[in-house]
């Protein structure tokens, strides 16, 4: 137990050290590339002086490591940077569109789950049967069917013919639905085969028929004996899940017009918003590496084979 | 997979997909391809072809291609009449971001002038043919020499929160835009900050404004709301985002809800016992209370909202869109001209198109005509010329860019081009481009023109264009007023864009503008680049003008563009 | 058959398999693995069923407790009786009280049998908790017993599968099969991955067990030595089908099927001159193709036109002895 502590604080001491590379990449990498943000805010028809002035009013007229540290000073007080393309500080911008993001990205992460759970152990328990047939098929119809597509669907179904959703914006409840629907899809229809598969392969495998020759009824092994095994690579799968959830989905926002985060990275990296492209990808990693970091416990937690080390 | 899925599967896959193309309920985009086709001119009668691409302003609309005609309803303010009255709401979705309130505080990213109406008022406005006309300034008067202009401030204007309007607070915000380099940077304010001088009060509702040089875009930016004037003693008691927050303007509406990250800002009817002054000096009135402009930058969403009526007005219609719009009972609004299309060859020495004879080539291959019927589905104006009928520097018998394919192969062939790649650039946040570009290349190459396309990112492509590190690129820009200003003193004028054009004729006319006030002296100066730019295609080649499309509600009234781009949302009658 | 009374229940019969035909379906292939066997088998008595991979004999074990992999395995023909009663015609709950409880099963592979993510203890227990309805710590007092008497230390009832050999694994596999007490174990090649002390060990529990609790058992294995050993009665298995059958002094001293007659010669003698072996020639039939007539009639010296032909059915020889062999080598009295 002692071994396991030290072990996950050396993970977490690793994690630190990827997440400060993770930044001077990131710092760097923007930089490097092509485009001025200073010229970008200006506008087309600016002249060289007004540039300028934008350039000092941004602070790159500094030199790259003194600007590098006083990001990184802010970010231990909280400060994020400021966003010139909001005209505000980083954080007042995630603020007003991460929990939106973050709502929508568990409601998919919720409903994907537990559909897809739910649906492969059915599918994989009665193999052959109907329902089994429906999972494959919604596992195949959900990988081969684009975000794009089913949302534009959606609305037209639910929204323009039927009249029973909004079909964009924010707002209750009612709001969520569409919009969640399409956040889960694809990961509920691979997911959906993951769980029908492994369910599949481990009511194959000997120890299950050696439980049910014990006198232990199908329902039982099932339920019991079989999906404890079943689940070991949905765990991990959910973990990573977790880890992409702060990502958001660019498209499903856009259709929907989801005030979320989704777009936000997209435009910050266009026009150049260095602070804000540098944040939101630091938080990105911090979710990521969280996320694996939680896979590989959840992972030594339900199997015994697996330890940390 | 097992051999038993994979067929049902298959088959069930297919009929999903029918099945969902069926019910988007397609059909309409060849109808409207076909009539469309029938209101395309035959390239000789340009004349003709210049009335026809306004045609959407006649009374009655053109049903073919799925614009309405004129609205004739009734909006004569009633007897009576107050803004407690008002009890509708409207919501207005548009494709632009919305960071900021304060006009001149925006990055040249974004910008949100439909606000502008409905808070704040400026000195000037304009009637509903666009015609300038007194307003804050009840009398305006320029010195013979345009070094400076009088102002006498009508009475009993108040704002929004009780107080008076009186001059100091037009003083006021003209020096704020002048001098307030803290919030407002320079690359926004420029365009009154370079101009105005100094500012003195000549009275108790009259000052007069000194120009610090010449402003050549004076007239077509004083009769607009978005100088925003404030209220000074209000402004400077409080700090500057709780002021902007909840901006106090002497406009009609307030805004209740201003959401920055999410682009959206709501407003009610003012309630104060004044009301809007407006109302009755142009005898309109309103019946909504509640406005709500927000983002939204897909279009098929947009137009979705429109249907299930969760938006009442939208911006920007996809093409494909209109005429099924149109057939479905909205009120389709075919704008006026705002932005012009255009190509810009880098002539300097040493390049390609240093060759006149090969610009010429290109001018002539470019089917105007067949661009804009593909690529806009006819709604957009075909450039025939430079500036359109109404603008400064029209001359209907002036010269036209031609159509002549056997004449640029001609020219190709004696131009002496041994066929080195053109690099031909454009921004990948201009949403026709790759069509456009694509056209053009298959055009060119028709005549032996050797084009090769590069797609760049817009970063990427503005220093691309600032390096002079293209052949030709493809850009479009905004008008002024009745003017192109933009295009002619600044891109042409200073070469703004780096082409190295070497005509010093055209760059000098262009600088020369830049001083320029007298509207006579401008046309004659418009009118002579324009027959520079037809006679030596350099450098550029202009294209078409976009003319979006707009749709709301049928039952909604009262919207007017004065024959710009902004919507005028201040005096909107809904019907039940 | 006896002279006792034929009574549904206690005729001495435990267990009887009728003409069964089991077939396995994939991908289009059948595999006939059962074809016509018979057999019987008393209270407290010992069989073992020998044969070589493939012969069929696991594929009758899974088929005695209705366990066939589903949509893949299926009985085709026969019935299969339980004290008198059809397995067959069994509904799933009743089944599930006769395993575990009244027939055990231990498994051929220790390596795969046991559940990777629960304690050897709570696999133990499991039959106990259900069948005997004992509460958790009965239960593991009872597993920790059946522990120490299968030679494995209490303290490791908490450990999981992996933390053992394969002998090891293979004995917790034992302990599970028995701790209910059930009337008939069928035990799969029990020692095949065990080393021959634990297999002496193995052996003397289930010798054990069969006196004290009058359990009957059918030993699955190829080993010839363990079945002189354990078992009264064997049975020959060949494709499916039992080719010879009797106590065991009879079939080892007198083999009348030339397939018994093979496997005999073919095992090296520790004493004695020395003697080149004699393999059997030829390969397993194999179970998607097989031959006409007489299973074993390809591989056999002693083939007639009628083994070619016809399917020889067990025919007695003694009251002690069945042979399905037409040129049987008990028929000519030799050797």
């Amino acid at each position: 137990m002692k071994n396991q502590r030290q072990h996950i604080r050396k993970r977490l001491l690793a994690s630190v050290f990827v997440l400060i590379g993770v930044t001077i990449v990131v710092f760097a990498l923007i930089r490097l590339g092509n485009g001025d943000p200073a010229a970008m805010m200006a506008g087309d028809l600016a002249t060289p002086e007004e540039i300028e002035d934008y350039r000092i009013r941004m602070g790159l007229d500094k030199p790259l490591i003194v600007q590098y540290f006083t990001y990184m000073a802010g970010l231990f007080k909280g400060d994020l940077g400021y966003s010139y393309v909001y005209s505000m500080p980083v954080r007042d911008v995630l603020a007003k569109r991460m929990p939106q993001t973050l709502m929508l990205s568990l409601t998919g992460f919720a409903w994907s789950t537990v559909f897809s759970i739910v649906f492969g152990i059915v599918a994989g328990t009665h193999q052959g049967s109907g329902v089994d047939f429906a999972a494959m098929f919604f596992a195949v119809l959900g990988q081969a069917m684009s975000t794009v597509w089913l949302g534009f669907l959606l609305i037209l179904i639910f929204g323009v013919k039927l009249h029973l959703l909004p079909i964009q914006g924010f707002g209750g409840i009612e709001h969520l639905i569409m919009p969640g629907l399409c956040c889960g899809f694809g990961q509920a229809a691979s997911q959906t085969r993951l769980m029908r598969s492994s369910m599949v392969d481990v009511i194959h495998e000997d120890y299950i028929t050696a439980t049910r020759a014990r006198g232990i009824s199908r329902k039982v092994t099932n339920m019991k004996y079989a999906l404890r095994n079943a689940m070991l690579p949905i765990v991990t799968n959910i973990g990573f899940a977790f880890g992409k959830l702060f990502a958001g989905s660019i498209v499903v926002e856009n259709i929907f017009n989801w005030p979320g985060m989704g777009n936000l990275m997209v435009q910050a990296i266009n026009s150049r918003d260095y602070q804000l492209v540098q944040s939101i990808l630091l938080i990105s990693s911090v979710m990521l590496v969280f996320g694996n970091l939680l896979a590989d416990l959840l992972y030594t937690v339900v199997d015994p084979r697996i330890s940390l080390n | 997979m097992k051999k038993s899925f994979r067929y049902p599967a298959a088959l069930g896959l297919a009929v999903i997909m029918a099945a969902s193309l069926a019910a988007c309920g397609g059909g309409s985009s060849s109808t409207t391809a076909a009539e469309a086709g029938s209101g395309a001119p035959a390239a000789s009668q340009e004349a003709a072809a210049e009335t026809t691409a306004n045609a959407s302003h006649s009374e009655s609309g053109d049903a073919g291609r799925g614009i309405s005609g004129i609205d004739t309803y009734e909006l004569g303010q009633p007897e009576g009449w107050s803004e407690k009255d008002a009890t509708k709401k409207v919501v207005y979705m548009q494709t632009q971001a919305i960071s900021t309130l304060d006009k001149w505080a925006v990055s040249q990213m974004d910008t949100c002038f439909t606000f502008d109406y409905l808070c704040f008022d400026g000195l000037l406005s304009k009637d509903e043919d666009g015609n300038t006309i007194p307003w804050i300034a009840e009398s305006y008067e320029m010195a013979e020499d345009d070094s400076s202009i009088s102002f006498t401030i009508r009475d009993g204007i108040y704002f929004t929160n009780g107080e008076l309007l009186d001059v100091d607070d037009c003083i006021f915000t003209l020096e704020r835009i002048r001098d307030d380099t803290e919030h407002l940077p320079d690359s926004v304010a420029k365009s009154w900050r370079n101009y105005i001088g100094e500012i003195e009060k000549t009275g108790d509702n009259s000052f007069k404004m000194n120009f610090a040089k010449p402003m050549p875009e004076f007239w077509t930016m004083i009769n607009t709301p978005d100088i925003q004037i404030l209220p000074k003693d209000t402004y400077e008691a409080m700090d500057y985002d709780e002021f902007w927050a909840h901006p106090i303007g002497t406009g009609p509406y307030v805004v209740t809800n201003f959401d920055g990250a999410n682009s959206l800002i709501e407003m009610t009817i003012r309630t104060d016992e004044h009301g809007y002054f407006g109302y009755d000096l142009m005898d309109r009135y309103t019946n909504v209370k509640d406005i709500r402009i927000q983002r939204s930058p897909e279009s098929t969403t947009r137009v979705s909202a429109l249907r299930t009526g969760e938006a009442d007005f939208v911006q920007n219609l996809n093409y494909a869109d209109i005429q099924p719009v149109y057939n479905e009972g909205f009120h389709t609004y075919q704008q006026d001209a705002s932005t012009q299309s255009y190509l810009m060859l880098a002539c300097g020495d040493g390049d390609i198109f240093s060759n006149k004879a090969l610009r010429e080539a290109l001018s002539l291959c470019v089917d105007r005509e067949a661009l804009v019927e593909a690529l806009q589905m006819g709604f957009a104006q075909v450039a025939y010329s430079p500036s359109e009928a109404g603008d400064l520097g029209y001359d209907p018998d002036g010269p036209r860019y031609e159509y002549n394919v056997e004449k640029a192969k001609e020219l190709v062939k004696s131009s002496g081009y041994s066929g080195e790649e053109i690099n031909f650039i454009y921004s990948t946040s201009n949403s026709t481009a790759p069509e456009s570009t694509q056209a053009i290349q298959s055009m060119a190459q028709e005549i032996g023109l050797n084009i090769k396309v590069s797609p760049l990112e817009k970063a990427s492509f503005d220093e691309a264009r600032s390096k002079h590190e293209y052949d030709m690129l493809i850009d479009s820009i905004g008008k002024s007023g009745n003017m192109w200003y933009k295009i002619f003193a600044e891109v042409i004028g200073d070469d703004r864009f780096n082409s190295g054009c070497t005509n010093t004729e055209l760059l000098d006319l262009g600088k020369s503008m830049q001083t320029i006030m007298d509207s006579e002296k401008l046309d004659e100066t418009f009118r002579k680049m324009n027959e520079i730019l037809l006679s030596d295609f350099e450098p550029i080649l202009c294209l078409s003008r976009g003319t979006p499309v707009h749709a709301w509600n049928s039952k909604l009234h009262g919207i007017e563009y004065h024959h710009h781009k902004i919507p005028d949302m201040r005096a909107m009658v809904y019907e039940d | 058959m006896n002279e006792k009374t034929r009574n549904e229940h206690d005729n001495g019969e435990l267990l009887r398999i009728e003409d069964l035909y089991v077939e396995y379906v994939s991908g289009g292939a059948v595999s006939k693995a059962v074809n016509g066997l018979n057999l019987t088998l008393s209270r407290g008595e010992a069989l073992g069923l020998v044969g070589e991979s493939g012969a069929g004999k696991t594929t009758t074990a899974l088929s005695i407790l209705q366990l066939l992999p589903d949509h893949v395995g299926y009985i085709r023909k026969g019935d299969i009786l339980f004290h008198g009663e059809s397995m067959l015609k069994k509904k799933e709950k009743e089944l599930d009280e006769i395993r575990g409880k009244k027939i055990g099963m231990v498994f051929a592979n220790p390596l795969t049998s046991l559940n990777p993510v629960f304690t050897v203890g709570h696999q133990i227990a499991m039959g106990l908790k259900k069948h005997h309805k004992l509460t958790d710590k009965q239960a593991e007092e009872e597993a920790a017993k059946l522990l120490e008497m299968v030679g494995i230390a209490r303290y490791r009832l908490n450990d999981y599968p992996h933390q053992f050999s394969g002998g090891m694994r293979q004995r917790v596999g034992i302990a599970a099969a028995l701790s209910c007490n059930p009337e008939l174990l069928i035990a799969d090649e029990p020692t095949t991955a065990l080393d021959v002390t634990i297999q002496a060990q193995i052996l003397e529990i289930m010798k054990d067990l069969e006196q004290k609790y009058n359990m009957a058992l059918i030993m699955i294995t190829h080993n010839l030595g363990i079945v002189a050993e354990l078992c009264q009665k064997v049975a020959i298995m060949y494709a499916g089908e039992i080719v010879e059958y009797g106590t065991v002094q009879e079939v080892f001293e007198h083999p009348a099927h030339w397939y018994t007659y093979g496997m005999l010669h073919a095992i090296p003698k520790l004493t004695g001159p020395r003697e080149p072996l004699e393999p059997i020639p030829g390969t397993v039939a194999n179970s998607q193709m097989l031959p006409g007539g007489c299973k074993f009639h390809t591989r056999c010296r002693h083939c007639t036109v009628q083994c070619e032909k016809e399917i020889p059915k067990l025919m007695k020889i003694n009251d002690d002895h069945y042979a399905a062999c037409f040129s049987g080598v008990g028929v000519k009295k030799e050797d």
